[in-house]
C-alpha cells in the first residue's frame, strides 16, 4: 500500500501551500485531487490579499500571511506576480459612501494604517476612475498576485521539494480505526497515513463528511471576468462599484462581483460552471467605475464554484476526534491566507500545534448553529442572489 | 405566421445557415438569421473570425460600401430576406446560455448578440450553428508582417468585401481550399506567385491544379517556407526544400506582396462548446468538432450544427452541397418536431465521415519546424515562441525571473492527457485579443509532440464567452433595470445576526 505521512485532500492553493510547507519540513507529503490542481476556487480568486482588518477571527492570520507574502517569490523559486500595491475601496455614489463610512468606522480600531479619502485622492492613485467616485478608504499596506501563478509556483516548489501531486484521483473514503484517521481510500487504491487534511474547496463539507465530521459550508457559483490588456492604470487592489478589480502584470483589468448563484457538488465530480447574461452587467459594472476604458473589450469571463462558512470566517482546526484530521476552509476567501492558513496546517500536522494565530477559527463555533441554517439564509442550491 | 410559432435562431449567412434558415421559414417557422458581416474594421484588426493579418485596403473605411459589397455578394441572403426570414447583420453571436445545472435562473435558452453599438439577448427554441470554419495557422519567421493572411481571410476579403490589398499572392498549400482561392484571384485578376506544399504532389484536387498550372501558377512542391521577407510588409517569401529530414534544402526566392497561409481548416466550435454541446476529436471532420447526429443535433436536445462548423473536408472546400443538406436535415428535423412536416428527412450518408481531410498538417509543422527552427512566435499577441510554449517559459513580462520548472510540460500531463489550459495559464499562448485562433492549434501540436502524446490525447482549451471580443461599453447591456444596480451584491449579503458573531 502507498503509505505518506500526510495525505492532503484538495491540491488547490490551500492545499497546495500546506504541501508545500510539509514538503520544506521533510515530511512525505501526497496532495490528491479529484480533477486537475487549481481548477476550482482558486481559478476563480480575484488575487488579493485581505487584511481582514475588521474581522478579529482573521485578521492575525492574515497578517502573518501578508508577512510571507513579501518574500514568497524567493521561498518559492517561482514568480507568484505579488505586489503589495495596497488597496483602495471606493464609493461610487451616496448609497456606496454610507457603506463606506460603515466600513470604515469598523477599521478605526485595527493596527492596520487606513484612511478615509474623497474622491479626488482616489482618482491621484487611479486616474481612471469615474469623476463619480467621492470617497475612498486607502491603505499602503496588502496587495495581490496571479492566482494561476501562484499555485502553479506552489505545486512545483512542493515538487522540487519532494512532495507529490497526483491529479484525477479523488478520495472516496477516509480510515478511521481506534479513534485515529489511518489513511485514505481512492478509486485507484488506498494511501495509508496518520494525518488527512481536507483543503477540498467547494468538496470540504463532503469529504469531512466521509470521516463523521460535519463542516457547515455552502457553496455558490460566481463569475468573473477580464479585459484585453491596457497600459498601467492602476496598482492597487481595488473594491469599489460592486466590483473587485485588480490590474494584471500583463495590464488586463480582473474583474468580478455582482449577483451568484447557490448550487450542489458532489464529492469527486468537477461541477458545472456556466456564465450568465450577468456577466453583461459585470461588464457594465466596470464602465461605469471607469468610463474611459468603456471602448476596451472583453476578452474572457469564467465562472467558479467557491464555498462560504456560515459567519463567512476560515476553518482551520486540527480535530481530536478523529485523531489527525485537520479541516481547512477558508470561506472562499483562501487566496491572500493561502501562505500562513498552509503554514499551519503543516505545523498542525506535524506537531499537533502551530505559533500561528488560529485559536478562534475552530469548529466548536458552529455549535449552537441550526441545523437548517442554509435555509433560513436561502443558501440553498438553486436560489440565486439572496 | 401564427402566434404559437417556435422561435429558430441560425447563426452564420453562409450557404449552411442560409439553406437552413430558407427552409425553417418555407415550413412556417419564426426565423431570424445573424450574421457577423460585414464587420467593423476595428472587430477584422482583431483577427476574428478570420486571420485578416492588416491585409485590409483602404476602402473599408467607406461603412456604407462595404455593406453593399457584403451583402450584394451573398445571394442566399437576399433569398432569405425575400422570405421573410428575419436577418440582422453587422450582428455577432457571442454567446449561448441555457438553463442547466448550477444555472438555473436564466428566463428561457437565449443567445447573446452584438453590433457595433450595442449588444442584447435573443431568446430561442431551436438554434442552428452554421460558425463555418477558421484557418489552422502555423508560423515562419515574418508571419507577423502585415501581408501574411490566413486564406479564409484572404478570400473573405476578396471575395465578399472586395478590398484585399494585394496583387502578387503567394499561397502555402495545395489542398483543395488553397487551389479553389488561387482560381478565384486569378480570375480577379490577381497574379499567383506561386503554391508551395512540403509534399511531393499536390494534396488537392488534380483537374483544378491542372487548370491552376495551365493558367500559369507555379507549384514548388516538396518546399516550405523559411522566412517571409520584407521590412513593413511582405515582399517576397524565401522558400526551403524540404526532403522530410531536419536540414533544409536548397533555398529559393518569390517576389510577392501577399502570403497566404492554406495550411488547414478547422471548424468554428466556440458557440457550441460555450452552450455545453460535446465537442469531440475527429481527424475526418479537421479537429476537435461537435457530436452531431445524423440530423446535426447536437447533444443538447434543440441545437444543431451544420456546414463547416460541424466539420470541414476537401470535398466541402469545393461543393457547399454537402452543407446544405445538413442544414436541411436540421430544418426538417426540427419542423417535424413541430408537427410542420410529416415525414423524417430523407436518410443521408453521415456527414462527412469518408470524406479527406488534411488535419492534423504534421508535415507543415514538421518542415516549418525544420527550416524556421523553435524561436518563432506561436502567439502573436501574447509573444509566446515554440520554445517558451514546450519549455513552458514565463510570459515575457517575468523574463527577468527567469526559472523553469524541470520537465514541466510532464507536470502538466495527467494520465497520459496534457492540458492546454494549464499551458496557456502558464505561457499565456492563446490568452491574447485574437483569443487563441491564431495559435490554438499550432499550441495543441506542439504539445502533443513535447509531451510525447496523440494529439487526440490533448485536453484542449476551453471556450470562453464572449466568443468574440466585445468593447465593455457594448456588451454592457443599455436597459439594465434601476432594480438590478439597486440590489447588487459586493459580496454576500451580512448575516452576523445568525451566527451569534
Amino acid at each position: 500500500m502507498e503509505t505518506a505521512d500526510v495525505v492532503i485532500v484538495g491540491a488547490g492553493i490551500i492545499g497546495l501551500s500546506a504541501g508545500y510547507w510539509l514538503a520544506k519540513a521533510g515530511a512525505k507529503v501526497v496532495v490528491l485531487d479529484k480533477g486537475r490542481a487549481a481548477q476550482e476556487s482558486s481559478s476563480r480568486a480575484t488575487g488579493f490579499l485581505s487584511l481582514r482588518g475588521e474581522e478579529p477571527l482573521e485578521a492575525p492570520l492574515a497578517l502573518a500571511a501578508e508577512r510571507l507574502w513579501n518574500t514568497l517569490d524567493e521561498e518559492l523559486g517561482y514568480p507568484t506576480e505579488w505586489r503589495q500595491k495596497g488597496r483602495l475601496w471606493v464609493a461610487l455614489g451616496e448609497h456606496e459612501r454610507d457603506a463606506l463610512d460603515e466600513k470604515y468606522r469598523g477599521f478605526l480600531n485595527t493596527g492596520i494604517p487606513f484612511e478615509r479619502i474623497d474622491g479626488e485622492r482616489c482618482r491621484e492613485i487611479a486616474p481612471s476612475l469615474s469623476p463619480a467616485v467621492i470617497g475612498g478608504i486607502h491603505t499602503p499596506r496588502s496587495g495581490h498576485a496571479n492566482p494561476q501563478r501562484t499555485t502553479q509556483a506552489f505545486a512545483w516548489a512542493l515538487r522540487d521539494r519532494g512532495g507529490a501531486i497526483i491529479e484525477e484521483r479523488p478520495v472516496t473514503g477516509i480510515h478511521v480505526a481506534g479513534g485515529k484517521v489511518t489513511g485514505v481510500a481512492t478509486p485507484a487504491g488506498d494511501i495509508s497515513a496518520g494525518v488527512v487534511v481536507v483543503a477540498a474547496g467547494a468538496q470540504t463539507s463532503k469529504v469531512a463528511a466521509l470521516a463523521h465530521v460535519e463542516v457547515p459550508t455552502a457553496t455558490v457559483r460566481l463569475e468573473a471576468c477580464v479585459t484585453a490588456p491596457l497600459p498601467p492604470l492602476f496598482d492597487v487592489a481595488m473594491v469599489g462599484g460592486g466590483l473587485s478589480l485588480r490590474q494584471t502584470r500583463r495590464g488586463n483589468i480582473h474583474f468580478n462581483g455582482g449577483p451568484h448563484e447557490w448550487v450542489d457538488v458532489e464529492l469527486t465530480e468537477e461541477p458545472a460552471k456556466p456564465n450568465t447574461p450577468i456577466l453583461r452587467n459585470i461588464a457594465r459594472r466596470l464602465a461605469e467605475l471607469m468610463p474611459g476604458i468603456r471602448d476596451i473589450p472583453l476578452l474572457r469571463s469564467w465562472a467558479g464554484v467557491l464555498e462560504v462558512t456560515p459567519d463567512q470566517m476560515t476553518i482551520l482546526e486540527r480535530l481530536s476526534d478523529p485523531d489527525g484530521l485537520i479541516v481547512a476552509s477558508c470561506s472562499g476567501h483562501g487566496f491572500g491566507m493561502a501562505p500562513s492558513a498552509g503554514l499551519a496546517i503543516s505545523e498542525l500536522a506535524q506537531h499537533r500545534r502551530t505559533s500561528l494565530p488560529i485559536e478562534a477559527l475552530g469548529l466548536s463555533r458552529f455549535s449552537t448553529l441550526p441545523r437548517d441554517w442554509k435555509a433560513r439564509r436561502r443558501w440553498e442550491p438553486g436560489r440565486y442572489n439572496t | 405566421m401564427s402566434e404559437a410559432s417556435k422561435k429558430v435562431m441560425v447563426i452564420g449567412a453562409g450557404p449552411a445557415g442560409c439553406a437552413a434558415a430558407l427552409a425553417a421559414a418555407g415550413y412556417g417557422l419564426d426565423v431570424t438569421l445573424v450574421d457577423e458581416h460585414p464587420q467593423a474594421v476595428s472587430a477584422m484588426s482583431l483577427d476574428a473570425p478570420y486571420f485578416y493579418g492588416s491585409r485590409l485596403a483602404p476602402v473599408l473605411s467607406n461603412d456604407g460600401e462595404i455593406a453593399d459589397r457584403v451583402l450584394g455578394a451573398n445571394e442566399g441572403l437576399m433569398e432569405c430576406l425575400d422570405a421573410g426570414v428575419e436577418v440582422l447583420v453587422g450582428t455577432s453571436a457571442w454567446g449561448v446560455f441555457r438553463s442547466g445545472p448550477n444555472s438555473r435562473h436564466l428566463a428561457g435558452d437565449q443567445v447573446g448578440v452584438a453590433d457595433r453599438e450595442r449588444s442584447w439577448m435573443l431568446p430561442f427554441d431551436y438554434l442552428v450553428i452554421a460558425s463555418g470554419a477558421r484557418d489552422l495557422v502555423l508560423s515562419f519567421p515574418g508571419w507577423e508582417l502585415p501581408g501574411v493572411l490566413g486564406v479564409m481571410g484572404a478570400s473573405m476579403l476578396l471575395r465578399s468585401y472586395e478590398a484585399l490589398g494585394g496583387r502578387s499572392l503567394l499561397i502555402l498549400g495545395s489542398g483543395n481550399a488553397a487551389l479553389a482561392f488561387a482560381r478565384d484571384a486569378l480570375s480577379a485578376g490577381l497574379t499567383i506567385a506561386g503554391i508551395a506544399e512540403p509534399a511531393p504532389q499536390v494534396q488537392g484536387d488534380a483537374a483544378l491544379a491542372r487548370e491552376l498550372e495551365e493558367a500559369g501558377a507555379r507549384f514548388y512542391l516538396g518546399h516550405t517556407i523559411q522566412r517571409a521577407l520584407g521590412e513593413g510588409s511582405v515582399s517576397g517569401a524565401r522558400l526551403a526544400g524540404h526532403d522530410g529530414s531536419d536540414r533544409p534544402g536548397q533555398t529559393i526566392d518569390v517576389p510577392c506582396d501577399t502570403i497566404c497561409l492554406a495550411f488547414g481548416m478547422v471548424p468554428n466550435v466556440e458557440l457550441p462548446a460555450v452552450a455545453g454541446c460535446a465537442i469531440g476529436f475527429d481527424p475526418a471532420r479537421s479537429g476537435w468538432a461537435p457530436m452531431v447526429d445524423a440530423n446535426m443535433e447536437t447533444t443538447l436536445p434543440g441545437i444543431f450544427v451544420v456546414g463547416d462548423a460541424a466539420g470541414v473536408s476537401e470535398a466541402g472546400c469545393l461543393d457547399s452541397a454537402g452543407a446544405v443538406a445538413q442544414a436541411h436535415r436540421a430544418a426538417a428535423s426540427i419542423a417535424m418536431r413541430e408537427g410542420l412536416r410529416a415525414a423524417p428527412a430523407d436518410a443521408p450518408p453521415r456527414p462527412t465521415a469518408s470524406a479527406a481531410t488534411h488535419f492534423p498538417p504534421d508535415l507543415w509543422l514538421s518542415s516549418l519546424t525544420a527550416s524556421g527552427g523553435m524561436d518563432v512566435l506561436v502567439c502573436q499577441c501574447e509573444e509566446v515562441s515554440r520554445r517558451d510554449l514546450v519549455t513552458v517559459a514565463p510570459p515575457a513580462y517575468l523574463r527577468a525571473s527567469e526559472k523553469i520548472a524541470p520537465d514541466a510540460v510532464t507536470m502538466l500531463t495527467v494520465n497520459g492527457h496534457p492540458s492546454q489550459d494549464s499551458l496557456k495559464r502558464l505561457t499565456r499562448a492563446g490568452m491574447g485579443h485574437c483569443q487563441g485562433k491564431r495559435c490554438r492549434e499550432h499550441s495543441a501540436m506542439l504539445l502533443a509532440r513535447a509531451a510525447g502524446v496523440d494529439l487526440a490525447d490533448v485536453v484542449t482549451g476551453s471556450y470562453r464567452i464572449p466568443v468574440r471580443p466585445i468593447p465593455l461599453g457594448v456588451i454592457a447591456p443599455a436597459d439594465e433595470s434601476a432594480q438590478m444596480r439597486a440590489d447588487w451584491p459586493v459580496w454576500l449579503h451580512p448575516v452576523a445576526e445568525e451566527t451569534g458573531h
